[in-house]
């Protein structure tokens, strides 16, 4: 290297010599800064004719998209057209997430069924029209990389790259050489010579157009020019026709089905005098004194509506009852449910047995020779009770005004843990008592002896206002569906199932 | 000292200068028309499923000992009435190389009278990651995670339906196995009303 003094521009000009290191170096710097220009070029250019590029950030679409290519897509294509192609797209079930997959087929209700390559199924939710945002046209190969690097975090990559490209302006630069007397090769030395081609695209002043590209593209990349758009990994698996179902549950099939020890429906009609028992024990009742019209209502609305037939009688007479019909009697049970359905109008206030048992059959006698308790009835102020003797009289009471014109269901149990006195399915009183008078007897409903209980009574026919002990208290009202178990205390759940399956 | 003159030796060096930006807008052209043609041919071959060599494979046992991408129903549940509840597990496998996010929804729901239905219908369901050689059946012999893995809880109507309604248990690449215990009640404040009712729907699950 030789110092000269250019003799007219005064400059200390130093020669530099041809180096390959220099040279090879400014190639790869240059093919380098090049391709990524084009990259770059061919990425943000579109964006002038409203088309968009994405940077896919996953791989579902591989082998053909890979994650760190940007996908340049066109706006507005024609659905139909598009079915085996590859669309961008808002995908629903997640928000501001830009989905690029294939478009597989259209739903009938217009929605689109798309699918990743990768993917073994197709995307779960199906893509309405409006959400796609473009039609893949142009795939241009690692581009978006540093973007995957950026949000992956994958930092030494990312700084590689940067650095890569720093060395390549650097080497494109200092590749240069000067003649003999130190002048670039840019100075034409003989301006008769033909025009190198390299003045344009060989050396530093051409370098600048893809440092240039590379300063344009970050801020428009940035600037909302690009985007990133998933092209998610995903698999689903099924299990399919899981079933709950309620079937139409029948009262009295789910009775029967817990075993009643009697089970009178009265849906009897015209002047029937038997009630029959649909427990299937045969333990029929009497109507009393007969079935006649003059003693029962045959009522047309029972209880409930889903019993068939829904029918039910009411009490007409002062001495209208519903006795066993067998003259056997029977040890009176510890462990037992007794259930009746009632209606009473609201000017209701005599009160009177819904259900229990008696001694005698038929009509009623002193407490001195008779017995009767393990009985549901209801006092002058529309209030039920639920009461057994055990050397006293044990009661468990509901709320008044149960005489309000509605049906409702009364439910008494015992059994080792106590009574229990249920109102329509909800327990309403419960005691320690689990013993009632050992006694023997029948069931019977309608009628029977309350001498000595009903100790709140108000209204009328007050027992403990009788003279006489020996005295009727019938229920001049509607029964229906009056039940027996024998040896079982129904649980809270079975009882509130009954009055749900009503 | 006389004039430089430009030997053939330079010539050359200042040509090849002069291609090398040829030669890459070229080799970017190449890559862009390649990539582009591999990726966005209508050919219906891009459709095919290449998911054999993919990343994501989902499977479940049904409740039982065979894996499959689509399982018969694990709650068969008839005869129902206020109160009712069951419990059965159900064993995810995901067989992916990719780790993901392994969700459950459910699918529409249908049957008669299954609105009203599935409202009442109490659900809870907990998750948790077991050994790839783990299988847990319907009666959850061998699950252990307790309730530490609650992924919902509400009626099956308030399921989510998507993916992204639902809450996610994170599941590594390679075989991973996921149990899940899927409880429910009828509620017991089900109005008769729900009489002759059903519910059916599908349990979906999705990695992504």
């Amino acid at each position: 290297m030789t110092a000269i003094t250019d003799p007219i521009r005064s400059e200390v000009l130093i020669h530099r010599p041809y180096s390959r290191a220099r040279l090879t170096a400014g190639i790869l710097g240059r093919a380098w800064l090049w391709f990524w220009a084009a990259c770059l070029a061919v990425t943000l250019v579109p964006l002038v004719f409203g088309w968009h590029p994405y940077v896919i950030v996953s791989g579902s679409m591989e082998p053909g998209i890979d994650a760190g290519d940007v996908v340049l897509a066109s706006p507005d294509p024609v659905i139909e057209d598009t079915i085996g192609r590859v669309i961008s797209f808002e995908y629903p079930a997640r928000a501001d997430f830009v989905l690029t997959h294939r478009l597989v087929s259209i739903n009938e209700d217009g929605t689109l069924v798309t699918k990743g390559d990768a993917n073994p199924t197709v995307d779960s939710v199906p893509v309405p029209r409006e959400s796609v945002t473009g039609l893949g046209r142009l795939l241009v190969q690692f581009v978006g990389l540093p973007v995957v690097w950026y949000l992956t975090g994958q930092w030494l990559a990312l700084v590689l790259v940067i650095a890569l490209t720093v060395g390549a302006v650097v080497a494109t630069v200092a590749d240069y050489e000067t003649d003999n007397r130190g002048r670039p090769w840019r100075r034409r030395i003989d301006q008769h010579q033909p025009r190198d081609p390299s003045r344009l695209l060989g050396r530093r002043a051409p370098s600048i157009v893809p440092l240039l590209v590379l300063a344009l593209a970050v801020p428009l990349a940035l600037g909302g020019g690009g985007s990133t758009s998933a092209a998610a990994f995903t698999a689903t698996s099924a299990n399919t026709g899981d079933t709950w179902s309620v079937p139409n549950w029948s009262y009295t099939d789910s009775v029967t089905g817990l075993a009643p020890y009697l089970y009178w429906k009265l849906d009897e009609t015209g002047n029937a005098g038997t009630a029959s028992d649909s427990s299937g024990n045969g333990r029929a009742g009497t109507y009393s004194p007969n079935g006649q019209a003059a003693n029962f209502t045959r009522v047309a609305d029972g209880a409930f509506v889903t019993d068939t037939p829904d029918r039910a009688v009411a009490l007409v007479n002062a001495n209208s009852c519903i006795y066993t019909s067998s003259n056997s009697a029977i040890n009176a049970p510890q462990v037992f449910t007794i259930i009746a359905w009632f209606r009473a109008p609201s000017s209701y206030a005599n009160g009177g047995k819904l259900v229990g048992f008696e001694r005698p059959r038929t009509g009623v006698s002193a407490p001195t020779d008779g017995a009767y308790d393990r009985h549901i009835y209801m006092d002058g102020q529309g209030r039920v009770w639920f009461g057994v003797y055990n050397n006293a009289h044990v009661a468990l009471s509901s709320g008044i005004g149960l005489n309000n014109n509605q049906w409702h269901m009364a439910v008494g149990t015992q059994d080792g843990s106590g009574m229990r006195l249920y109102i329509d399915g909800v327990q309403v009183g419960s005691n320690g008592n689990t013993v009632a008078e050992t006694q023997t007897g029948w069931w019977r409903a309608g009628c029977g002896n309350l001498s000595g209980w009903g100790d709140q009574w108000g209204g009328n026919n007050d027992p403990g206002a009788d003279s006489a002990t020996a005295q009727n208290r019938p229920f001049q009202a509607s029964l229906d569906e009056i039940t027996v178990f024998s040896g079982t205390a129904l649980t809270a759940q079975q009882v509130a199932f009954l009055y749900w399956a009503r | 000292m006389a004039y430089a003159i430009e030997t053939a030796d330079r010539r050359r060096r200042r040509a090849l200068r002069a291609a090398t930006p040829l030669a890459a807008l070229l080799v970017a052209a190449l890559l862009i028309w390649q990539g582009s043609n591999a990726a966005f041919s209508a050919t219906t071959d891009n459709t095919n499923d290449t998911w054999a060599t993919g990343n994501m494979v989902l499977t479940n046992n049904g409740g039982g000992t065979t894996y499959a991408g689509s399982t018969a129903a694990l709650f068969n549940e008839g005869n129902l009435k206020p109160g009712d509840n069951g419990v059965k597990c159900i064993t995810v496998h995901s067989a992916g190389s990719l780790a993901g996010n392994l969700r459950l929804y459910r699918g529409s729901i249908t049957g008669t009278n299954s609105a009203a239905l599935a409202a009442v219908i109490d659900v809870t369901v907990d998750a948790v990651a077991v050994s790839a050689a783990t299988n847990v059946q319907a009666n959850c012999t061998g699950y252990t995670g307790g309730t530490s893995g609650a992924v919902f809880t509400g009626t099956l109507n308030g399921m989510p339906t998507t993916y992204a309604g639902a809450t996610g248990t994170a599941v590594a690449g390679g075989a991973q196995r996921v149990v899940y215990r899927i409880g429910w009640t009828i509620n017991a404040t089900a109005g008769n009303s729900v009489q002759s009712s059903s519910a059916i729907a599908n349990l979906n699950w999705e990695i992504n």
